[in-house]
């Protein structure tokens, strides 16, 4: 679900920009700042919702920019502990079935988390429940599927390094900065399909 | 930068698509192909693209609107509609979270209703629950269509089968 969530931030207003509404030009580099991104400890940020306060400009010797304390709200998507979200299956593993949203991908069930009666087939790459002897319901990928988010882990990112930034070398598995966890074991979990 | 309150206030997937949906006209992005055509009819304005905002910001519009025409709050088409559900939900005992759940998920069977609301069982007996669903299925009928459009899709997909293989006979 989506929140708003109130910040304050220092903001370099370039030169280039003096000419337009201050509103406008803050906005704009907020936006270049914060929207798609995740602030560590609080969620997704979306883009700003309005601007509360804007203090007077500051300058700095030797930089030609203005530097604005703006306080301001921001759209952030971030799911309570035990909301109910739908996503889109992208990947069925032995360990457990990876979830993405339209906007946000990682997302993990863990084998753990899902039905007791449940199974991996490598053969068919899919989970398949059975919730009594004779039927089988196959989560395939691309499924719509019905979750409860149980857990929430950031992970603070390092910059990159030189290397890494100039392309000579290919950054390793790096954990991302925001994912949940999410479980399928209750009634009206799973694939939206079953209980239509 | 500081984080002065994390929770100011929760929104709805209605309003949040509202926004976008306004960020998106104010900067005269297309997503789609239909985007595009409604654009090129549209002879008042002046299309220029605004990108001072960067493009991470066209890419979370995008995302965000896709995944919100996705979700079944899409079948909210007006604010009075809207507010005619808030107005009837009010009249439960529901938690707020509770609520703005069901506004964003808009639940059509009963089993969707127990996972949103905990010990729903417990808290409100069936009729009341089917009250809910029913006041949903009053104020956004879907599922008709929804059906008539697997129907037609169903239907295409024959369709591009017969195309294949009446494509493929001549070359047998």
């Amino acid at each position: 679900m989506f929140i708003l969530s109130e910040v304050t931030d220092l903001v370099r207003i370039p030169p280039q920009s003096f000419n337009i509404p201050i509103q406008h030009s803050l906005t704009d580099e907020l936006n270049k700042k914060l929207a798609n991104k995740v602030i560590s400890n609080l969620g997704l940020v979306i883009t700003v919702w309005d601007l509360l306060d804007i203090k007077d400009g500051l300058l700095k010797p030797g930089d030609g920019g203005s530097f604005v304390e703006v306080k301001f709200r921001c759209i952030v998507w971030k799911p309570f502990i035990g909301e109910v979200l739908t996503g889109w299956v992208s990947e069925c593993s032995p360990e457990g079935i990876k979830v993405k949203l339209e906007f946000f991908d990682e997302i993990f069930i863990p084998k753990s988390y899902i039905f007791e009666a449940c199974e991996f087939r490598p053969v068919e790459k899919a989970w398949v429940w059975k919730p009594d002897e004779e039927t089988e319901l196959f989560i395939d990928i691309n499924e719509k599927i019905r979750f409860r988010v149980e857990e929430e882990i950031f992970v603070n990112i390092k910059p990159k390094s030189s290397h890494e930034a100039l392309g000579l070398e290919v950054p390793s598995n790096r954990a991302p900065p925001y994912a949940l966890l999410a479980s399928c074991q209750t009634d009206g979990m799973g694939c939206v399909s079953w209980w239509d | 930068m500081k984080i002065l309150n994390e929770r100011d206030s929760f929104l709805s997937n209605y309003e949040v698509g509202e926004f976008m949906k306004d960020i998106k006209k104010k900067y005269n992005w297309t997503f789609t192909a239909e985007d595009d055509e409604a654009q090129a009819n549209d002879k008042r304005k002046f299309k220029k693209r605004f990108t001072a905002c960067g493009l991470e910001l066209e890419v979370i519009t995008r995302d965000v609107l896709s995944y919100l025409s996705n979700s079944a709050s899409s079948a909210i088409d007006t604010q009075q509609n809207f507010q005619k559900l808030m107005e009837f939900l009010n009249g439960f005992e529901l938690m707020k979270i509770e609520k703005l759940q069901i506004v964003n998920a808009l639940p059509r069977s009963m089993v969707h209703l127990y996972a949103l609301v905990e010990e729903c069982d417990l808290r409100f007996d069936e009729e009341r629950c089917e009250l809910i669903i029913a006041k949903i299925n009053e104020l956004f009928p879907v599922e008709e269509e929804e059906e008539e459009e697997e129907q037609e899709e169903q239907d295409e997909g024959e369709e591009s089968e017969q195309f294949k293989s009446a494509e493929q006979t001549p070359e047998q």
